[in-house]
């Protein structure tokens, strides 16, 4: 995976390639916007991080000017601003996500990971929350390394949350993958569907838990460890 | 520039141009009575008429009482001016004597006048004495009379009330009426001229602090009161400068804090685990929301709302609640959400979103673990927040909303900036923040937005 690193601040640039590195990210670091168009002219990537607060430009600038040029390279944008409104704009100019300072390590990889997966991206076909495991493509569940059968409609729940897992996934948006070509869905048969696979991953200890957030939807999420630092949502 | 007195308050500009008017009055005044004393002395015949005529007026006053006893008042013995002798004779048509008055050798002879008449003044001197006779026909209850009348006397100051009474008809009694106008005339004109300058003060008391951007409206009735309204303006615009510019300050520092926050932060994550890193996390964590929160602050003050901006209450709670829930359930918290029932509110949907946002982690970190957290929205323009913790005390709620300041003091997160922010958004679009106790324990905590433009009762 190359990822191409626009950041300014040395200290900050080298720590965040020493993390992605240990990760499996290939980086190429560049300090000035220029020297990042340079290279994107003439090579591949397949992620760029950017911070906004460049010394020779605006960063938005430089997605706006990639996505001009029809290139559809995943865009993560760092930035210190957090201004009402600067989001919308980050998003606007075509960047796929934004990630606001200061962040940890893991925050930024998952970020990076979950663009990654996106599709038309080359990705990765695992998804992986603690010992639980998901093949996209053989639609294969394993815990603990251990094969399981899981039925369809489970299947395809467990999918949309492993996705986002940490996440809250909205009901709507889990009734529209799962019921998508069936014309009546019963109010209540989301929540037997979660009930069951939330039995299921119990039983088979996995080591997540399947949150309900009351009114919006359900969250997968790793079971809690004694003395977990807490990391606050992304903002 | 010129200040009042050093004690008490100012006179008012009335007084003021009423003392200066009053001045020009007096020096008016003495200059007129030289004047007058100086026309006099130079021409003595006017005095003279003056004098018999004074003699005459008065003696004229007694004709009725003289003609019904035929004996002359006592009063009327003395002569006007002090220092004089003084004789008289009073003809009534036809030549008849009605009243005659002899002073020692100063007679009168008793020669009727002519019955044509009216007025006849004659001085008579040797060295500083004088002798005036003279004759005034006078009418008293149709019935005419010729009052002749001889005063002698040396000097100049028999005359010396007769000119007091001349300075008193010409002089004062004039000069009064014209001060009584002058004073007319400066209160209508201070009032007309101070008119634009109480319209621009009662504008300056106007302007709302919160509202740095306000300028007053210049008066185009006066090029003084205009330099006024221009000079308060500029004033304003300074100090609209150095509030954006401390406002900024607390934003741009907390800016600048980031990357070196965030240096910090991917530092310590290269640790080895210990009990010291896992404090350390804790620390950088605190640290990074208080940043959040100096420039959510910053924000909050410096937003101003496009009054166009529509807002979905419903959307942004969902998308509050959805974003929250993780560090909820790392909390050992439960959110729900709860749509009652709203409309679009004229807002700002961002600001609106971290008003709520603030709330709900203020819930999450001062009530136990385990309790749940409510967020509903509706019924109406509002936001509600409920939790199962202690509460905030009635006579802390005013406190809270001050920066800065929180509850318990010995828990070592939070700046205490949440509730601030909240208040700040709330106010920029027109609502209020209520605090409140639940049915059942714990605080609720309301944010009521205006329906239709509508004031929000308090």
């Amino acid at each position: 995976m190359r990822v191409l690193l626009a950041e300014d601040n040395p200290r900050l640039a080298s720590l965040i390639a020493e993390g992605l590195e240990a990760e499996g990210f290939v980086l190429e670091r560049f300090g000035s916007l220029s020297a990042a168009r340079e290279s994107v002219a003439v090579d591949r990537y397949d992620l760029f991080l950017i911070d906004l607060g460049m010394p020779d430009g605006d960063g938005i600038d430089f997605v706006r000017a990639v996505r001009r040029a029809g290139n559809t390279t995943p865009i993560l944008v760092i930035t210190a601003r957090n201004g009402l409104g600067d989001r919308v704009g980050g998003l606007d100019s075509g960047a796929d996500d934004y990630l606001v300072k200061p962040f940890d390590m893991p925050e930024l990889a998952a970020r990076c990971r979950a663009l990654l997966r996106r599709p038309g991206a080359c990705l990765g076909t695992t998804l992986n929350v603690e010992n639980l495991d998901f093949d996209t493509i053989a639609r294969e569940v394993r815990i603990s390394g251990q094969v399981i059968h899981v039925p369809p409609r489970e299947c395809d729940l467990l999918e949309r949350l492993m996705r986002r897992a940490g996440h809250v996934v909205s009901k709507a948006s889990l009734e529209d993958t799962m019921y998508a070509l069936s014309s009546e869905v019963s109010p209540n048969a989301l929540e037997a569907v979660v009930s069951r696979l939330r039995r299921r991953l119990v039983a088979e200890k996995a080591r997540v838990v399947l949150h309900t957030a009351h009114g919006i939807g359900y969250m997968l999420a790793p079971a809690a460890q004694a003395g977990q630092v807490e990391r606050g949502a992304p903002r | 520039m010129t200040h009042g007195p050093a004690s008490g308050t100012p006179r008012t500009l009335f007084f003021r141009l009423s003392v200066r008017l009053a001045l020009v009055g007096l020096v008016f005044l003495v200059v007129e009575l030289a004047a007058v004393v100086w026309m006099y002395v130079r021409n003595s015949n006017e005095l003279d008429q003056l004098l018999v005529t004074a003699e005459a007026d008065r003696i004229a006053g007694d004709i009725p009482q003289m003609q019904a006893n035929g004996a002359v008042p006592e009063a009327l013995r003395q002569p006007t001016a002090a220092g004089t002798r003084r004789a008289f004779l009073i003809h009534e048509r036809g030549g008849g004597v009605i009243a005659r008055l002899n002073d020692g050798d100063l007679k009168i002879a008793d020669e009727p006048p002519a019955s044509f008449l009216v007025i006849r003044t004659q001085r008579e001197s040797w060295g500083d004495r004088f002798l005036l006779s003279g004759t005034r026909r006078v009418a008293v209850g149709q019935h005419p009379f010729w009052i002749t009348v001889a005063i002698s006397g040396h000097g100049f100051q028999p005359f010396v009330p007769v000119i007091f009474n001349e300075i008193r008809f010409h002089v004062i009694f004039p000069l009064l009426l014209l001060s009584l106008m002058f004073l007319l005339f400066n209160f209508s004109v201070v009032r007309s001229t101070l008119r634009p300058l109480q319209r621009t003060i009662t504008a300056i008391n106007a302007i709302d602090p919160a509202q740095v951007e306000t300028r007053i409206k210049a008066e185009a009735s006066s090029r003084e009161v205009a330099a006024l309204v221009s000079a308060v303006n500029a004033m304003l615009e300074r100090i609209e400068r150095s509030v954006r510019a401390l406002k900024d300050f607390a934003g741009d520092a907390a800016h600048e804090l980031r990357t070196p926050l965030a240096v910090m932060m991917l530092s310590i994550g290269k640790l080895p685990d210990s009990p010291e890193k896992a404090k350390l996390e804790v620390d950088a964590q605190r640290m990074k929301r208080l940043v959040n929160q100096m420039l959510d602050m910053s924000h909050a003050t410096a937003l101003e709302l496009d009054p166009d901006r529509r807002a979905d209450l419903a959307a942004i709670a969902r998308e509050v609640v959805t974003e929250l829930t993780p560090l909820a359930v790392v909390r050992g918290h439960s959110i729900s959400f709860m749509d009652q029932g709203t409309a679009a509110v004229h807002g700002h949907g961002e600001a609106i979103g971290r008003a709520l946002r603030n709330l709900v982690e203020n819930a999450l970190t001062h009530t136990p673990a385990g309790t749940p957290v409510e967020v509903t929205v509706g019924p109406g323009p509002q936001l509600d927040v409920r939790d199962h913790g202690p509460g905030i005390p009635e006579d802390r709620r005013t406190e809270v909303l001050q920066r800065f300041r929180r509850l318990d003091r010995s828990r070592p997160d939070g700046a205490g900036l949440g509730l601030a922010i909240v208040s700040t958004i709330m106010t920029l679009h027109g609502g209020v923040m209520r605090i409140e106790d639940a049915h059942g324990g714990g605080a609720r905590i309301r944010l009521v937005f205006r329906e239709g433009g509508a004031a929000i009762p308090t």
